[in-house]
């Protein structure tokens, strides 16, 4: 909101003059916050009211007039292109050489198509005081500002006549529970408060007239608590003076007529939107504020054609609506160069419904965002209606003849207000007599109980001040928050930290991922739901969460995996460089549960979370090799198993040991060759890995034939923080036996390992049954502490073309001795022959070699 | 024979010097001394030898054997020793590119979230989250924000599509990390001392904004809090993140869940309020909201008002990402350009 300071200046009583930067922090400190502050008018100074004493017509061009000007000293010959240089007498606004004028036009002496001009006669534009730029200012005496007491005569300075040309305007952000501030009166009363002075009197006296009860029929009370109605008549329809044109065109409202601009006007000054309808549009000259037929339609004045429903409230006449009641006027009704008598309309509308019917005709106006906010249901709207009443006499000539004050206003609300709250609160007091100054500046009306306590009445036009808290909040505000100290309490009684072990399982494998050499991301949670197809396998389009109101398509869908959020962020890399790029991002994926009432939900948040879609924790990489063949990073290859490296390694670092299997459903996103999905013992799976499927690359904007490798964790099926229990250390060296088995090149070592590990834990039970006295087991021997590892992926000679021979060893142990050579050679061979029995159905032509 | 005990070590001299190795040095020594060597098998003689030959040979075969001894030794030393002078004189070059794996990054709002977690931690803090995806009642409601007011507009609000007919039709993305006070204070009895700290959403997208963003929010419920109490961990905060001898100060506000409210600055920590650049020529840095809970958000999440009073405040952690890196432009944070990434290592 644009605010004057010559405005504000002049509703304080108070001589000194306010500063701009002093406004500025007076205003911060009170909570008013200040966006800007901009100089206004400066250029205007040297402008001068001219006499026009002739004008002749230029004799090369039709258009241009020639003037005889008198500037209050001498005549001076200037040229003029404006159609409506007034005869001889007439007085306008003159700019002699030597001005620089706020639009930054420079006036010197020159000759326009061979006649001179000395000056220049302005319009309304080239001085920045408003939006007339059709002719030159043609100055009366009404023009003058009230008040000022330099009389209009040529010579005198324009910035004399009309003060508010020089001023400072600053830009407001209003919070939205102060209605009250929305006026320049409102900023004013905080100032004077806060500046210890009081407001400059403004109260008008209401005159007495006729009452007329027809005027103003109320049908809907509980939306309209008050409807004061003020008939005038022999008003005269024309511009405002240049005092008010000049006023409203600062705060940023463009003047169009007196009786619109007196609304706008008292609008900028109280806060409170008023509306003039032409009295002879009105049939029977009356109003009833009632709720709009279903259907019923109405034509705005912005030539908007509205429909209205039964929960609209409209200011209708005896037959048809003529306002959308605190939204907007009607066009039948409007004040036209032609009206002669007016009905004022200043009244109270419920917030809410203002608000609802605004939105349902997609309306913002300077009236519907402040009757949203609550405007004053009592004095300050008696005053407001008061003050457009005197300036409508004033400007216009009319006189009011008949007033309505339909008054159902609702009651004001009291507070109970201690003394001692304040530093209950605060942490600091405030003197009881300053507290109380603070308050009735405020407006609130103070009313001592006792000693210690207040009865407090806040104005109509402060629905924010409801409960004591607020109160205290309006003493802090003006107060000043500059001596508050700083006290810090202890804990009333011992605050037990809480440790969230999935969130650290989180932390720790974000940093594995970062360890394992991937960059992290932060990519959004919502996206596309075409970039989600893929994925449909895991999680259905029937389950997505959608975004009712998305900025773009892209983002009406919120994520069921991670990887649409990687790729993005990969193609913007590939559009920009043709490194490797190695990707990772630990995030949430939103899905409605398959069966919502199946979720088991406890404590005092259950009820809502149970509306709630689920939200699941993922971890997931992305390694791509870089267009121009960057097929390994310092040795390291970047392929499919370099992705299953990264997560294992991940897996490591919370203390997990994962191992890589043959999916059992592959992933339709992945390359159905190149994939597997990572398990832990005893959990099952918890993730997949794999290469990403051509087709989805090729959905991408990405280098013709690259290769991206990608694998996920689905960090809700981690386990997490378990004590780790010691085994007691072996006494006696374990035993080492190697094995290599002749396979196919397609079946896939990890079928193997788990085969034999199947055989080693079967062959060695059933012989620990049989001789219980410390039987060998498989042993934690081997590097990584793993049992059986695979030594060597041999292919080459001695091997059949699709084969390859697969070197294992096994490491064995007995508790409390050494196992010996005969007794492990027995059980190693026919371990050995369990396994290939298991594995045959794959592989017909296993061996050992 | 002490002749042939001569000819032996002469004989044994002459192959010492071609000995190059331990290997041969050994077989050398087991040659000539061991129990089979040639020396030791003149012994087996000895028998047939008078007294005075006999004992002559004695002599003669300790002073041969302790010469071969000797030498061996000597040659084992020398040997050793040419070892270690060979193997000193290797090279390798260790100014070629190094042999590691290379470290990744990590994203520079991770680190600002966790310098926040743990500066907020040793305050005695707990770390808090809750879900994105909210109900218009913990977003909104039980904030005091009431059904139709303007306020709710200021939030920009996602709204997210009900399920069917069952759910409700007031669920949002959340806007603010403040339903997680709410969720909080439903859940424990105070005193309760938390920080929120997550991902919400609003919608609005230019320059300075993300439709998705990140938020902290500090909540302290107790007897006898106040407002004096949050200025002081305010400034406990700051001293304790960007050093001491900062000054916080408060700006009366309105946020609908306190009251009263204030935005809190933070003297410049680049300049120390002698006013720079990052500041704006202000010496202040404008952090975020705060205030004192207000009264209905205590009584709906359970809490007499009578008896507790607590403050909250809030910040942006995007921003203060931004400013702690000298970070440009907000986009950066999200477009996962490695350039970007790469320079926030692990």
């Amino acid at each position: 909101m644009l605010i004057s300071l010559a405005w504000i200046q002049e509703l304080l009583d108070r001589d000194a003059p306010l500063a701009g930067a002093e406004v500025d922090t007076l205003l911060t400190s009170l909570g008013l916050e200040v966006d800007d502050i901009k100089r206004a008018g400066a250029g205007c100074e040297t402008v001068i009211v001219g006499e026009v004493r002739s004008k002749a017509p230029h004799p090369k061009a039709d258009k241009l007039t020639v003037v005889q000007l008198f500037d209050g000293a001498s005549v001076v010959q200037v040229v003029c292109g404006a159609p409506n240089v007034p005869e001889p007498g007439g007085l306008v606004a003159f700019a002699p050489v030597g001005s620089a004028l706020p639009n930054g036009m420079e006036i010197g002496a020159r000759s326009i198509r061979g006649v001179d001009s000395r000056g220049m006669i302005c319009s309304e534009t080239e001085l920045l005081i408003g939006d007339d730029g059709d002719g030159i200012m043609v100055l009366t005496p009404e023009d003058v500002a009230p008040g000022v007491s330099v009389a209009l005569k040529p010579g005198t300075r324009l910035v004399e006549l009309v003060p508010g040309i020089l001023d400072e305007v600053l830009e407001l952000s209003i919070t939205p529970n102060r209605p009250d501030a929305l006026g320049h009166l409102g900023i004013a009363r905080d100032l004077a408060v806060k500046l210890r002075c009081s407001l400059a009197p403004h109260e008008e006296q209401a005159p007495s007239l006729p009452q007329a009860p027809e005027l103003v029929t109320i049908e809907a009370p509980a939306r309209c608590g008050r409807y004061i109605g003020h008939v005038l008549e022999d008003i005269t329809v024309r511009p405002s003076p240049l005092w008010m044109r000049v006023r409203l065109h600062r705060v940023g409202l463009r003047a169009i007529n007196n009786c619109v601009d007196v609304t706008n006007y008292v609008l900028a000054e109280y806060g409170h939107p008023l509306h003039a309808f032409d009295r002879a549009k009105l049939a029977e000259g009356r109003v009833v504020v009632r709720l709009a037929a279903p259907g019923e339609p109405m034509t705005a004045l912005d030539g908007t054609a509205v429909e209205l429903t039964d929960e609209d409230l409209v200011i209708a006449d005896a037959r048809a609506p003529q306002a959308l009641a605190g939204v907007m006027g009607g066009a039948d009704s409007m004040v036209s160069p032609d009206t002669r008598a007016l009905l004022l309309e200043a009244a109270y509308f419920a917030p809410p419904g203002v608000r609802a019917s605004a939105r349902r005709h997609g309306f913002n106006t300077d009236s519907s965002y402040r009757f949203e906010r609550g405007v004053g249901f009592a004095e300050s709207l008696t005053q407001a209606s008061l003050r457009a009443l005197r300036l409508l006499e004033r400007l216009g000539g009319g006189r009011a003849v008949a007033i309505c004050d339909a008054d159902q206003r609702p009651a004001l609300l009291q507070i109970a207000f201690r003394l001692a709250s304040i530093e209950r609160v605060l942490g600091f007091s405030v003197d009881a007599a300053e507290a109380r100054r603070i308050l009735e500046g405020l407006g609130v009306a103070v009313e001592a109980v006792d000693e210690h306590a207040w009865r407090c009445t806040p104005p109509a036009n402060r629905p924010d001040l409801a409960i004591e808290e607020d109160l205290i909040e309006e003493i802090m505000r003006v107060h000043g928050l500059e001596d508050m100290p700083a006290r810090a309490t202890v804990p009333s009684e011992p605050v037990v930290e809480r440790v969230h072990p999935a969130a650290e399982l989180r932390e720790r494998l974000i940093d594995a991922l970062a360890e394992a050499g991937l960059r992290e991301i932060v990519a959004f949670a919502f996206t596309g739901a075409e970039r989600l197809t893929p994925f449909e396998q895991e999680i259905g389009a029937g389950r997505y969460v959608h975004v009712s109101n998305p900025l773009r398509s892209q983002h009406g869908v919120m994520r069921t995996h991670l990887l649409p959020g990687l790729l993005d962020s990969l193609e913007h890399n590939a559009a920009r460089h043709a490194r490797p790029v190695q990707l990772f991002e630990v995030g949430r994926i939103y899905a409605w549960p398959e069966n919502q009432e199946s979720r088991v939900f406890t404590g005092p948040t259950a009820e809502i979370d149970r509306l709630l879609p689920d939200e699941r924790w993922r971890a997931a990489a992305l390694l791509y090799g870089g267009a121009s063949g960057f097929s390994e990073l310092q040795g390291t290859p970047i392929d499919a198993r370099a992705a299953c490296g990264a997560l294992i390694h991940a897996l490591a670092r919370v203390g997990l040991r994962g191992v890589v299997r043959p999916a059992t459903t592959p992933a339709a996103y992945l390359h159905p060759g190149v994939q597997g999905e990572i398990a832990l013992d005893g959990v099952g799976v918890v993730g997949r890995v794999g290469e990403l499927h051509p087709e989805v690359i090729d959905a991408r904007e990405l280098p013709g034939g690259a290769r991206v490798f990608y694998g996920e964790l689905w960090l809700d099926r981690l386990p997490v923080h378990s004590v780790h229990k010691f085994e007691e250390l072996a006494k006696m060296p374990s035993t080492a036996r190697d094995v290599s088995l002749e396979l196919p090149r397609s079946l896939p070592a990890g079928i193997v390992l788990s085969a034999l590990r199947a055989a080693a834990e079967r062959v060695l039970s059933e012989n620990a049954s049989r001789s219980p006295d410390d039987p060998p087991t498989l042993a934690r021997a081997g590097a990584d502490a793993r049992a059986i590892e695979i030594l060597e992926d041999y292919r080459g000679e001695g091997v059949p073309e699709d084969a390859r021979a697969l070197l294992f060893r096994l490491h064995y142990a007995a508790r409390e001795r050494t196992v010996t050579d005969t007794e492990i050679q027995e059980l190693h061979a026919r371990i050995i022959e369990r396994a290939c029995e298991a594995i045959r159905p794959q592989a017909p032509a296993v061996r050992a070699r | 024979m002490p002749d042939r005990l001569q000819q032996q070590l002469e004989a044994f001299e002459r192959a010492l010097e071609g000995v190059r190795d331990e290997d041969s040095l050994y077989a050398l020594q087991v040659a000539y001394i061991g129990r089979k060597g040639s020396i030791s098998l003149l012994r087996r003689d000895m028998g047939k030898m008078s007294p005075d030959q006999r004992k002559q040979f004695g002599v003669e075969f300790n002073r041969v054997k302790r010469a071969i001894e000797a030498g061996i030794e000597t040659r084992r030393q020398f040997l050793s020793d040419d070892a270690r002078r060979r193997e000193l004189e290797r090279f390798e070059d260790l100014t070629m590119p190094p042999r590691r794996p290379e470290f990744g990054s990590l994203h520079p709002l991770t680190r600002t979230r966790r310098a926040l977690a743990s500066t907020f931690r040793r305050m005695g803090f707990d770390v808090e989250d809750g879900p994105h995806v909210e109900h218009g009642r913990y977003n909104f409601d039980f904030l005091n924000f009431l059904p139709d007011h303007p306020a709710r507009d200021e939030q920009d609000t996602f709204f997210v599509e009900p399920r069917g007919d069952t759910s409700s039709r007031e669920l949002v993305l959340r806007t603010h990390t403040s339903p997680i006070q709410v969720r909080t204070m439903l859940a424990r009895t105070p005193p309760v001392r938390i920080i929120a700290l997550g991902t919400v959403f609003r919608r609005d997208e230019d320059r300075t904004h993300s439709p998705m963003f990140h938020q902290i929010e500090g909540l302290y419920v107790d007897r006898g809090v106040t407002m004096a109490d949050l200025k002081a961990t305010l400034l406990q905060f700051t001293g304790s993140f960007f050093g001491p001898g900062l000054d916080v100060r408060l700006r009366p506000s309105f946020f609908p869940f306190v009251e009263p409210g204030a935005e809190f600055d933070m003297q410049c920590p680049f300049c120390r309020g002698a006013r720079c650049v990052v500041c704006k020529q202000t010496g202040w840095i404008e952090l975020g909201g705060s205030g004192m809970v207000h009264p209905n958000v205590l009584r709906d999440c359970g809490i007499d008002p009578a008896v507790y009073t607590g403050w909250a405040f809030g910040f942006g952690l995007d921003r203060m990402t931004m400013l702690l890196h000298d970070v440009p432009k907000l986009r950066y944070l999200f477009e996962g350009d490695i350039r970007f990434l790469e320079q926030f290592p692990c």
